[in-house]
């Protein structure tokens, strides 16, 4: 099951952040698993309750109109183990996907071509996980290296979208 | 609780004529009539003298009459004549609600009136093009409009439900994406080298086919299903094309009216094709309806601890009921007032 995400469709945080994806999507309904930010500040991501503790990975991505942000990757230690990897892509380059392992693909700035099928533009962002492609052709298709979060959330095991 | 701002189906072009119809949609019972210049006229179903339905009244000219003691109300909703006497009371309106005829489909807008002005009525266009033909039903279902939504994005079922006429296994067995954009969703899956399903296998000539359908859910009413068939190989522009409209409007809390329109590019005319569609996809309705309210029983019986449990295919039912939540969540701010100033001390 991919997971197309348009920019417009991102989660407004009250701290000016944005959540980009998240498991359980919908909150509280089962246990939380993980979740994905962009955020101003690399500590200003939405807090969990105090009880729940959590990995966090991030990394500073520069996008393609010069402004920074933070990519914010959170996880249940139990659930997943999270990584974020900045990458400028100039031309193609191919994704690898691990088994029980969640895939996100942000695009830092427009015309990132996913699949030869899907284009991303400015902070829109792919996830892959379960049955999906374990491989991912990513192109640039446009002027100029293209600044690329992606984000890996390592399961411990099944790890999906939806819980 | 139901999102107003937007346009929703209220009937079909030819249920409204010069008799008044009534319909509950939103919750709200409305009366429809045309006026002598053709266009349709809303109004609140209930006179502001005592309350009577106006759908119990008659037509007089562009005007509509209470069947009770005549109070006439022109179609912006205001009072113009009390039979008894001549003064007409100031508080002698009912609301009128903006609508649009688009595409043999009436729309209402049952929220703010100035916000319809700058909405447009969503696209369907295939109901009249002669490019097309196309079978259609009215139902309405014994269900919420979200069980229905739930339904449409999530064709799994169609294995299962309507195994006998548009489902098999190709249906669940290949994988689905999500796009999620502005209060758009859709569910895209393509289905190679398949058997077509026993409908349109008789539809297309086809036994095996490379298939597809697009569930694109524009929140909060209206699903636009782009599916089709083409040979193994053959691109999808090249195929039988389809376009299922289905404009869901609640009527309540737990019923929804359904208006349904199958439109395809291939056979064009074709009297006995259309037959077989009605009849095949009416028996398909028939199934969904019954299912629904079925499920909406055990929804109403169910304990609040006990949700859901969503699978990767639901993916695009998860996405579009938090939509959902965030345009009631936005309409109960807009219409809350704002928080009084305290004046310092």
């Amino acid at each position: 099951m991919r997971l197309l995400l348009r920019a417009n469709a991102h989660r407004r945080e009250p701290g000016g952040g944005m959540e980009i994806a998240a498991s359980p999507d919908t909150r509280e309904r089962e246990r939380w698993q993980w979740d994905v930010h962009l955020a101003a500040d690399p500590v200003g991501e939405a807090p969990l309750p105090a009880s729940v503790e959590s990995l966090v990975a991030t990394g500073a991505m520069a996008l393609a109109d010069g402004s920074l942000v933070h990519v914010v990757a959170r996880s249940a230690p139990a659930e997943a183990v999270p990584s974020v990897e900045i990458h400028h892509l100039a031309d193609a380059m191919e994704l690898c996907r691990g088994l029980h392992e969640v895939m996100l693909v942000v695009a830092g700035g427009p015309g990132l071509l996913v699949e030869g099928r899907h284009r991303l533009e400015r902070l829109d962002a792919l996830v892959l996980e379960g049955d999906d492609p374990l491989t991912l052709p990513l192109e640039a298709d446009g002027a100029g290296p293209i600044p690329i979060a992606v984000i890996r959330l390592k399961g411990t095991g099944q790890l999906g979208w939806v819980p | 609780m139901f999102v107003r701002n937007a346009w929703y189906v209220i009937a079909q072009s030819e249920e409204i004529d010069r008799v008044p119809l009534k319909r509950t949609v939103l919750g709200e019972d409305v009366v429809l009539f045309r006026k002598t210049d053709g266009t349709v006229a809303a109004l609140d179903d209930r006179c502001a003298h005592r309350a009577y339905p106006l759908s119990e009244g008659r037509i007089v000219g562009d005007n509509i009459q209470c069947g009770y003691h005549g109070f006439e109300y022109n179609c912006a909703g205001v009072c113009v004549r009390v039979p008894a006497q001549a003064r007409i009371p100031e508080r002698a309106v009912v609301r009128s609600y903006p609508v649009v005829e688009s595409h043999r489909w009436v729309w209402i807008w049952m929220g703010d009136a100035a916000l319809a002005k700058t909405a447009e009525v969503p696209d369907t266009h295939w109901m009249t093009d002669p490019a097309w033909d196309r079978v259609t039903h009215q139902r309405l279902f014994e269900c919420s409009a979200d069980l229905i939504h739930d339904n449409l994005l999530d064709l799994t079922h169609e294995g299962f439900l309507h195994e006998s006429t548009i489902g098999d296994e190709a249906v669940y067995e290949n994988g689905i994406t999500v796009e999620v954009d502005g209060n758009t969703v859709s569910v895209d899956r393509w289905m190679p080298a398949c058997h077509p399903s026993a409908l349109f296998e008789k539809a297309t000539g086809l036994s095996l086919a490379d298939r597809w359908h697009t569930t694109v859910f524009q929140l909060p009413s209206l699903h636009v299903i782009h599916a089709g068939v083409v040979e193994v190989g053959g691109r999808r522009e090249d195929g039988h094309l389809l376009r299922v409209l289905n404009a869901i409007t609640p009527a309540t809390e737990n019923t929804a009216w359904y208006f349904y329109a199958f439109c395809r590019d291939f056979s064009v005319g074709d009297t006995a094709l259309n037959e077989l569609l009605a009849e095949s996809l009416g028996g398909v309705l028939t199934e969904d309806s019954d299912a629904l309210a079925l499920q909406q029983v055990k929804m109403e019986s169910r304990p609040a601890n006990m949700p859901d449990v969503l699978i990767a295919q639901d993916a695009g039912v998860a996405k579009a009921r938090r939509m959902m939540k965030q345009l009631l969540a936005a309409e109960f701010r807009a219409q809350s007032p704002a928080p009084e100033k305290v004046a310092a001390p």
